[in-house]
């Protein structure tokens, strides 16, 4: 669920790019109650498109939402026609998140773009909850009979960083950037403890992957780095953004 | 995929009856040599457009789901694909289509519980088998995309339609050292409570699973599930 951090840190990230680059339409996907347009609204004066699985969260009077089933459904708008795309705690959610964002690629205006928003789990209480009980923090377990799954409680999906930065760069997308909702004051202790040996071994896998397995280059390097950066391993909440290329 | 795995796979489809067999991903076409002239078997891969000893064959990516001209089968394994596809539910939805009633569906693919890849996971974000590949998705590269355990499969293979999956025990699912049990053993604890106070049979034999060896310490996963009687849970948002 969206939290007024992570929102506030979709602004920043909008901010930035809005210094150089017009935005007129704006599409928030899992629109939910409309918070976010309604802080898009105040701040940037854009035009906002809701689109869910449902309206009945709707809470603006007058926004249109428009429903979508993300998981068999297109998204309902012609090709570059908005200027900025979020999805805030809506991949998670998702079947087939790759497919969906080669909807935003394609709903994108050229220099557009698209900031999404998921639950890390790279951080170091969701590392260590996998260690000990093999499931990371807000994601599980599920219910065995899951009824319950398709609403808004079902993380089905999780997504650590380096695998959505991939999804949007396989989808058409560049210049990705992480930012973190807030940092977990509960990790810091173990942050102490845990941050030697995670930087010793993260090097020595590093060196192991360059020498041997050749498996990074100048494209990941960034990524695979980030994964062990201290925002990641102390943030609650990724919140990435990627641009659409101009040509 | 291991040899270990190989021979646990035979092993258990020795015991049983097919007629037609779809082997997706077909890979270098172990399967098909393995079950030798048993059934008759049509195949599917992602780089090549035909095989010998195939029947049919189709060169396909899955993550499209399977071919519109697939047949109906007795029994389809999935080994060592299920990682590389971006919609896993859409793929386990065809296998449930593609499957005559009562077949079986066999997926074998990395377990990201044994204790290294936990350890891994926590000192380098990344599972063993999971490098990060930016890039470099060309033949033969191991691409893997979408991790499993044994509850993510689950509940993936509960949602496509199949009954509760079993993992098979494999010789590789033992631990071999001590710390490979001390580090399974809060997972196992907490499963064996888990067990202890689940409400209903299906949880129970859920967490009786979770909390096995092959699901807690082997390497690779070997899931069989049997198309059930019951409509696929419809996909909301």
């Amino acid at each position: 669920m969206s939290t007024e951090n992570i929102y506030a840190t979709v602004m920043r990230l909008v901010d930035a790019h809005t210094q150089h680059e017009p935005l007129c339409r704006h599409l928030d996907i899992g629109a939910g109650s409309g918070r976010l347009i309604e802080l898009f609204r105040q701040k940037f004066g854009a035009e906002s498109s809701a689109c869910d699985y449902t309206g009945q969260l709707m809470k603006l009077p007058g926004q249109k939402v428009d429903i979508v089933n993300l998981n068999n459904e297109k998204l309902p708008y012609k090709d570059a026609s908005f200027d900025i795309v979020t999805a805030t705690e809506v991949v998670e959610h998702l079947e087939n998140h790759r497919d969906v964002l080669r909807e935003l690629h394609r709903v994108l205006k050229p220099g557009g773009i698209c900031v999404l928003t998921t639950p890390n789990i790279l951080n170091l209480n969701s590392r260590l909850r996998f260690l000990w009980f093999g499931y990371w923090n807000l994601f599980g377990p599920l219910p065995v009979k899951h009824s319950a799954l398709y609403s808004t409680g079902g993380h089905i999906n999780p997504i650590s960083y380096f695998y959505l930065a991939h999804s949007l760069m396989d989808a058409g997308f560049s210049e990705v950037k992480l930012r973190v909702d807030r940092f977990q004051r509960s990790a810091l202790p173990k942050l102490v403890f845990w941050y030697a040996p995670i930087r010793f071994f993260g090097a020595w896998a590093w060196r192991k992957e360059v020498r041997r397995f050749k498996t990074i280059d100048e494209a990941n390097a960034p990524l695979v780095k980030a994964t062990n950066s201290i925002p990641m391993l102390l943030g609650r909440t990724i919140v990435v953004a990627a641009a659409k290329p101009k040509t | 995929m291991q040899d270990s795995s190989k021979q646990t796979l035979v092993e258990f489809l020795r015991a049983k009856s097919f007629s037609a067999v779809l082997d997706a991903p077909a890979g270098g076409g172990w399967l098909l040599a393995a079950l030798g002239s048993r059934a008759v078997v049509d195949g599917i891969d992602l780089y090549a457009s035909s095989a010998p000893g195939y029947r049919r064959f189709w060169k396909h990516d899955l993550d499209k789901g399977l071919p519109a001209d697939c047949g109906q089968y007795d029994l389809i394994c999935c080994c060592e694909g299920l990682e590389h596809v971006g919609n896993p539910l859409l793929l386990l939805r065809e296998f449930h289509r593609a499957l005559k009633p009562d077949g079986l569906l066999v997926v074998t693919t990395p377990n990201i519980w044994y204790p290294q890849s936990r350890l891994q996971f926590l000192f380098r974000g990344f599972f063993p088998s999971f490098p990060p590949l930016d890039g470099k998705v060309v033949p033969g590269t191991h691409m893997h995309i979408t991790p499993w355990s044994f509850p993510q499969l689950y509940v993936y293979f509960r949602l496509a339609g199949f009954g509760a999956p079993k993992i098979l025990d494999e010789p590789l699912s033992r631990p071999k050292h001590f710390h490979e049990r001390l580090l399974a053993w809060p997972a196992k604890i907490y499963c064996r409570r888990r067990e202890r106070k689940a409400a209903s049979a299906e949880a129970r034999e859920f967490w009786r699973g979770a909390a096995g060896n092959a699901s807690l310490h082997g390497r690779h996963l070997i899931a069989v599930a049997q198309k059930s009687a019951a409509k696929p849970e419809p996909s909301g948002a």
